[in-house]
């Protein structure tokens, strides 16, 4: 009885061991973050006064889920990396346990609380209330349409943050890309956080492609690769030829599809042209560092906007990856058609994206 | 001829899905008739589905992948034995924590090995392993015979561990033990010994399972990827009424409900997605009520037993 009681400790031990190891580590992988192009950077600020800063991100998921929540942790990764800030989140906290959270954060007078999800609406809104000394960003995803504006409340500490249209930017590089002109775009879940890009597909890919038949759908999961792998399986066999997908680690699956069939794919959320480089062309980010970089420089210059703080495709609220040599690959007009159509939408000449 | 091509290529996604489920099942199977309830297979499939890409990523093999991931699961398997044959532990709360440790350790261990990145590790995986002649048979050929070996694996495990629990001595003495421990023992069938083998054993056929997820449908880990098949698996052993042949249906109609509702996904009729997601629970259930008599368990299913 003791000996197994013995083994049983050690064994215990040893999986300890390993995950404290785990956790000391969890900070120090490089993480690849779009930073190519900084909304508002200001350089030459007093860095010994920003370090100070309090920030932490408070997230829904975990900071490894190739979406969502990893983009706020690189988010928090860049602030801590440029401004000496430390590095703070938390991770997989439930609805009914966000208010919580927020409380211990804003006792402790954070000077930026990311709650990283509309889902926590409701939380983040009664605790801004609440405590009108800290700044708190609310991720937010916002339809195409400005149906969300109702939803926004005006309370002088907290800011719905996002970038939006990037749905349109995603349609009309589809648009270009299809040779069959059938495009798929398959969400996760029907979540604000996806649907807002959903919400532009279509729209985006009329803008470069008048007949494309256009489908968007929901895959149910966010993490069961394999199930959108057999999805996306699915379509590309019925004849649509450009994919791409936001469902987190689960879209992974359908990327892999894509390179399977030979079809053209979109990245999302993160350069993910090592996913499958025969098929991504292109990846489409959330360039949630820049815009929480401003954010913060916002707070530090006493600029902080309340309200709806929308980054629009012009605000470079959302950035295309490197063409990682597609660019030779593909015919030339499309190219140059796609690389003609961001600047277009970038500069504001489609249109007010 | 088209169509049938097309229910060709149906009942292909529908057997390289189900093989995950199949093997996991089969697995708990042999733990189920040895009288252990482990309801750890998603935490020993998690565990599997990285061992198996870090096995794959280090050794640059896939076949070492697996063996690593078997391993694992072993592992997995004789820390469920010892708290719960040894110590006589609650046989669901110790599944319940493999769970939580498989999902917690995979993710660790993702992280530490792989790092924090928007790009995955891409690793060796298996390939399609055709089998000559047999797979040029026209509509069921490829779906049978143009597999990934570890789909063949599976389901020969199917007839092979149907003749060893019913047809052969050990087998015997597995349900026996399974059924009533104290009996078989005062017959000198060492019990521990044999409830030990069976979770070793069935719990390294979870864990393939687990590693075709990630090197055989994939090839990659992504964190919580299993998404409830170890589950699935647990409900595909009562509907299979203890049977590996029983096992085997039900995993296919499971994921057959699946094959649906990318077809109907596809030919775009407007079903809300979330009916969708039902279908392979609705089509189970479904059979379940039509098809299944009461499915007997071991008599001694979650009992712990006492020697002496």
């Amino acid at each position: 009885m003791k000996k197994c009681l013995a083994v049983l400790l050690a064994v215990l031990m040893v999986f300890g061991a390993v995950a404290i190891a785990g956790c000391a580590k969890e900070d120090k992988p490089d993480v690849s973050k779009p930073e190519e192009t900084k909304a508002g950077e200001v350089d030459g600020g007093d860095k010994k006064d920003l370090s100070k800063m309090k920030v932490v991100a408070l997230l829904s998921g975990v900071i490894t889920d190739n979406g969502w929540n990893q983009i706020c942790y690189e988010s928090v990764k860049n602030l801590s990396d440029k401004y000496g800030i430390k590095l703070e989140y938390n991770e997989n906290i439930a609805v009914s346990d966000m208010a919580e959270y927020i409380r211990t954060y804003a006792e402790e007078k954070y000077d930026m609380i990311i709650v990283h999800g509309s889902q926590f609406k409701a939380s983040a809104e009664e605790m801004a209330r609440a405590y009108p000394d800290s700044h708190f960003c609310l991720s937010y995803g916002f339809r195409v349409d400005a149906s969300t504006a109702d939803q926004v409340q005006d309370i002088p500490n907290l800011a719905y943050v996002g970038p939006v249209n990037m749905g349109v930017l995603i349609g009309a590089i589809m648009g270009i890309l299809t040779e069959n002109n059938k495009v798929v775009f398959l969400g996760g879940q029907d979540i604000p956080a996806i649907t807002d890009i959903v919400s532009g597909i279509e729209e985006g890919v009329r803008l470069t492609n008048k007949e494309a038949e256009v489908k968007t759908d929901y895959l149910g999961t966010l993490t069961d690769a394999d199930l959108a792998k057999e999805r996306a399986l699915a379509f590309i066999n019925d004849g649509f030829d450009v994919i791409s997908a936001s469902a987190n680690t689960a879209q992974l699956g359908c990327l892999h599809a894509a390179e399977e069939k030979g079809v053209y794919a979109l990245g999302f959320n993160g350069d993910q042209y090592g996913v499958a480089p025969d098929a991504i062309v292109l990846s489409v980010m959330r360039n949630y560092p820049a815009i929480y970089e401003d954010v913060f420089l916002s707070i530090a210059e006493g600029k902080w906007k309340s309200g709806m703080v929308v980054y629009t495709l012009k605000d470079k609220g959302t950035v295309v990856s490197d063409w990682h040599g597609w660019d030779k690959k593909l015919p030339k007009e499309k190219v140059d058609a796609i690389n003609d159509v961001i600047q277009k939408l970038y500069n504001g000449d489609l249109g007010d994206y | 001829m088209d169509l049938l091509q097309t229910i060709g290529g149906y009942l292909f996604t529908d057997i390289r899905m189900a093989a995950p489920v199949l093997l996991a099942g089969l697995g708990l199977l042999l733990m189920n008739w040895s009288g252990l309830l482990n309801i750890g297979a998603e935490g020993i499939m998690l565990i599997a589905a990285l061992s198996a890409v870090a096995g794959s990523h280090y050794f640059g093999s896939v076949w070492l992948g697996l063996l690593l991931a078997m391993l694992a699961g072993a592992i997995f398997g004789l820390l469920f034995a010892v708290l719960t044959v040894t110590l006589r532990a609650n046989q669901t709360v110790v599944g319940a924590a493999l769970n939580i440790l498989g999902l917690s350790l995979s993710t660790t261990l993702n992280r530490v090995l792989f790092g924090i990145e928007t790009t995955v590790t891409k690793v060796d995986a298996f390939k399609v392993l055709e089998i000559p002649l047999l797979s040029k048979i026209p509509v069921i050929g490829r779906a049978f015979f143009a597999q990934m070996p570890i789909v063949y694996i599976a389901f020969l495990l199917v007839p092979v561990i149907h003749y060893f629990l019913f047809k052969t001595k050990p087998g015997l003495n597995l349900r026996s033990v399974g059924e009533n421990p104290r009996v078989a023992d005062t017959l000198g069938i060492n019990v521990y010994r044999t409830q030990y083998l069976a979770t070793i054993v069935g719990s390294t056929i979870v864990a393939a399972g687990g590693a075709f997820l990630s090197t055989g449908l994939l090839d990659f880990f992504a964190e919580d990827m299993v998404a409830g098949r170890g589950y699935i698996a647990l409900a595909a052993v009562i509907f299979g009424k203890y049977k590996p042949a029983g096992i085997m249906v039900a995993a296919m109609i499971f994921m057959a409900g699946n094959v649906v509702s990318n077809v109907l996904q596809v030919a775009g009729i407007g079903i809300p997605y979330t009916f969708l997601t039902m279908i392979p629970y609705i089509l189970t259930i479904i059979a379940l009520t039509i098809f299944a008599s009461r499915a007997v368990a071991p008599a001694s299913l979650g009992k712990p037993y006492k020697r002496g």
